[in-house]
């Protein structure tokens, strides 16, 4: 498998990892030490030699940088990365405010879009703009910031794909995806940009639906939880009417002792990918995570309009701000949360239980990802403490399978999904080559009458 | 050992004493033999000896440690992270240290005295006796404004300082020590007075990723030329994830060959609980590292 880590200083990284890589570290750990002792009492090596070994046998993986011509530099922090829809291109925005389109395979640097400007003089990082959440949809770009300006824009590689004959065949097959679903992003690629104010600032995080790009969620400091049409705005914007978003969410109701609950939207996403969404999971810095409906109506259990826009649940997970959240690649009733120190911790929807945790954390992590490969499940994180850690999820037994020092403190993690496919490919390969192989040696002889 | 269990079962005390003890001597002198045989068969040849230390290496506590895969040794990666890294302003453009020490609300008289002693150590310190009023969250907003590179809380239990808190300005990191065994100045044998002489700075063991964050953060609280006519050192030594202060007054004799030390104090021992990514703040902030038991 394939990663592709985001660090603070502007490098994209590459890791590529073998099945024989991922074993329980625990067990690797005891056996090396085993290996230790035996070699202490026969060849009796004193043990800064085996120190040295033991570092060489640590480079079985690899990491490459993929940027190779930018400079180390804090105002280069790359903060998300997406693959484009055809898996040929790596999206990625800056925090200087600019997306840049990157060739997947060599790494070259093919186009640059200019977001915003951040302002430089602001002397504390939090208080300057930046990106919140980043996605890509057949050659259109979907940006947001923190102060709500929401930018759609159209990047136009056709020179660059008329190169490679296969890419043509892409081309052909996705104009007719484009009719059935999005009128609006067809209005954007006539106009080749959309550019919009949502008229809210403290912004923290912003998905789009895969299913259907025309809907977003945002949610962010005191900013509860906004599901967005893009037809709508477009409507709006046009009539230059006030923009408001297609479903909003109402705060928790107040505390016993009558207080109103901050609000503090850290991270969200679609519980299911559909057209139109249905479900929304929401973990906030005072560490409760929420799932809302969007379809409910009133009824005899909601009688009231308030009470369709509040959450179904509100869990307390934890005494921690809680940093982010991933839905489980294999069963959506698993959630997968993680706190500011570090602990990450597995619950179950249907039960509302913390059914499981990762260990071996030291710092805060910045991105989850969850995933499988063949018929085992696996979670990858990064974080502040600069190792990439990936756990095998196992029902009665989450296990550490394996983890590399990276030397930078790392915030985003991307996962080729294509990798995930190949080495199961390259395994009937060499099948069939063996296969061929002894066919040919069948072949070579000669036939007896 | 089996006569050992036999004389376990003994009844008698005075009796049972008796045979512990014959037992005792009868193991030492057994021992005792052994060395000496083995010290005659080593004189007749010398290789016998080299063979057996060579053999014979005890386990310590430093050589069974596992290898840390993030010590750094000359890597390129890091050493050109650390350029633009938060403390670079002091290193590349020699910024000055301007240190504000306070301690936590409503202190008692020996956090006071450690605080004296604390702000000695560093000539760019000033200490400021802390309001009630303000927040550390507060203080730091000020501090920022006043164009400070540091802020050191010094915080108590039970009327003994207990722990520091060094947050770097503006934009953290944030580390969070426990502060043990305090021995100031004057409680020290044969102290030295100190001078008001900028000190040279030791920095030992601080080679894992993390030791070099912390050790340019302790760099950084100091003035990048020292005065060598004070013959100050100031040393953090890291030990097994303890930090170790010592400061030193050195005299060479007339010779120049030899060296004394002077200890002047004060002593104490840190350990590093938390690092934290921006300026303070305990409950919403991001950690690089958390010591977990």
């Amino acid at each position: 498998m394939k990663f592709f880590l985001l660090d603070y200083v502007g490098q994209i990284k590459t890791v590529t990892l073998l099945n024989h890589d991922l074993i329980d570290e625990k067990k690797s750990k005891k056996q090396k030490l085993s290996e230790n002792t035996t070699n202490d009492n026969h060849s009796s090596i004193p043990n800064t030699s085996t120190k040295k070994t033991k570092k060489i046998e640590k480079k079985d993986f690899e990491v490459l940088k993929f940027n190779k011509n930018e400079e180390m530099e804090k105002k280069n922090a790359i903060d998300f990365i997406t693959f484009s829809n055809n898996l040929k291109f790596l999206i990625s925005a800056n925090a200087t405010g600019k997306v840049s389109v990157y060739n997947v395979e060599t790494g070259t640097l093919l186009k640059t879009i200019e977001c915003f400007n951040p302002d430089w003089t602001v002397k504390k990082e939090e208080h300057r703009e930046k990106f919140i959440g980043l996605s890509e949809y057949n050659n259109i770009i979907m940006t947001c910031t923190d102060k709500g300006n929401l930018k759609y824009e159209v990047y136009d590689l056709s020179h660059y794909k008329n190169n490679n004959a296969s890419d043509e065949n892409n081309e052909k097959s996705t104009p007719i995806e484009e009719e059935e679903i999005l009128e609006t992003l067809i209005d954007i690629k006539n106009n080749e940009k959309f550019e919009i104010n949502l008229n809210i600032d403290n912004l923290c995080k912003f998905k789009v639906n895969k299913k259907n790009p025309n809907y977003f969620i945002t949610g962010g400091k005191e900013r509860d939880l906004m599901l967005w049409d893009l037809r709508d705005i477009m409507k709006s914007s046009q009539q230059n009417d006030k923009i408001q978003p297609a479903w909003k969410a109402k705060n928790v109701p107040h505390n016993f002792l009558d207080l109103r609950q901050p609000v503090w939207v850290t991270d969200l996403a679609f519980l299911d990918q559909c057209d139109p969404p249905q479900k929304a999971l929401v973990i906030t810095g005072y560490s409760e995570l929420r799932m809302y409906d969007f379809t409910l109506e009133l009824d005899e259990k909601r009688k009231n309009k308030r009470d369709i826009n509040r959450p179904l649940f509100n869990l307390k997970v934890g005494e921690n701000v809680l940093k982010c959240l991933e839905i489980c690649c294999s069963d959506p009733n698993l959630v997968l949360v993680s706190d500011t120190l570090g602990n990450l911790v597995q619950i179950n929807l249907k039960t509302l239980k913390v059914c499981g945790s990762f260990k071996g954390t030291a710092g805060t992590l910045k991105c989850i990802k969850s995933f499988r490969k063949g018929e085992k499940k696996y979670i990858s994180g990064v974080g502040l403490d600069r190792f990439l850690r990936v756990w095998e999820l196992d029902e009665n037994n989450n296990r550490l399978v394996y983890k590399s020092y990276l030397k930078q403190k790392l915030s985003f993690i991307l996962l080729d999904e294509n990798s995930l496919i190949e080495p199961v490919d390259s395994e009937e390969n060499s099948k069939r080559k063996k296969k061929s192989k002894i066919d040919g040696i069948w072949g070579d002889m000669e036939r007896v009458s | 050992m089996a006569r050992l269990m036999q004389a376990s079962k003994i009844p008698n005390k005075i009796k049972r004493e008796d045979v512990y003890n014959k037992i005792r001597s009868q193991k030492n002198k057994d021992k005792l033999l052994k060395r000496k045989q083995q010290k005659k068969e080593e004189e007749l040849d010398p290789s016998l000896k080299e063979e057996r230390l060579k053999n014979n290496l005890p386990n310590t506590l430093e050589n069974t440690r596992e290898f840390d895969e993030t010590i750094v040794e000359d890597d390129e990666e890091v050493l050109k992270e650390e350029e633009i890294d938060d403390f670079s302003q002091y290193f590349n453009d020699s910024l000055q240290p301007k240190i504000l020490v306070t301690t936590s609300r409503r202190p008692s008289a020996r956090v006071y005295e450690f605080a004296e002693e604390f702000c000695s150590i560093f000539p760019d310190a000033n200490f400021v006796k802390r309001g009630s009023q303000f927040e550390i969250k507060k203080i730091v907003d000020i501090a920022i404004k006043r164009e400070f590179t540091d802020v050191v809380v010094i915080n108590e239990d039970k009327k003994k300082p207990n722990a520091i808190t060094i947050i770097h300005l503006p934009d953290g990191p944030t580390a969070y020590y426990k502060l043990t065994s305090i021995m100031s100045a004057k409680e020290i044998h044969g102290h030295g007075r100190m001078t008001p002489h900028k000190p040279e700075l030791i920095l030992n063991n601080f080679n894992t990723r993390l030791g070099h964050t912390i050790g340019r953060m302790f760099a950084s609280l100091f003035p990048q030329v020292p005065e060598f006519k004070g013959r100050q050192v100031a040393t953090f030594h890291n030990q097994r994830d303890f930090i170790f202060f010592r400061r030193h007054r050195y005299i060479f004799d007339k010779e120049g060959k030899k060296c004394d030390l002077q200890e002047l104090g004060p002593r104490f021992t840190l350990k590093l609980q938390s690092l934290q990514k921006g300026t303070f703040d305990t409950k919403y902030g991001e950690y690089e590292w958390v010591y977990k038991v």
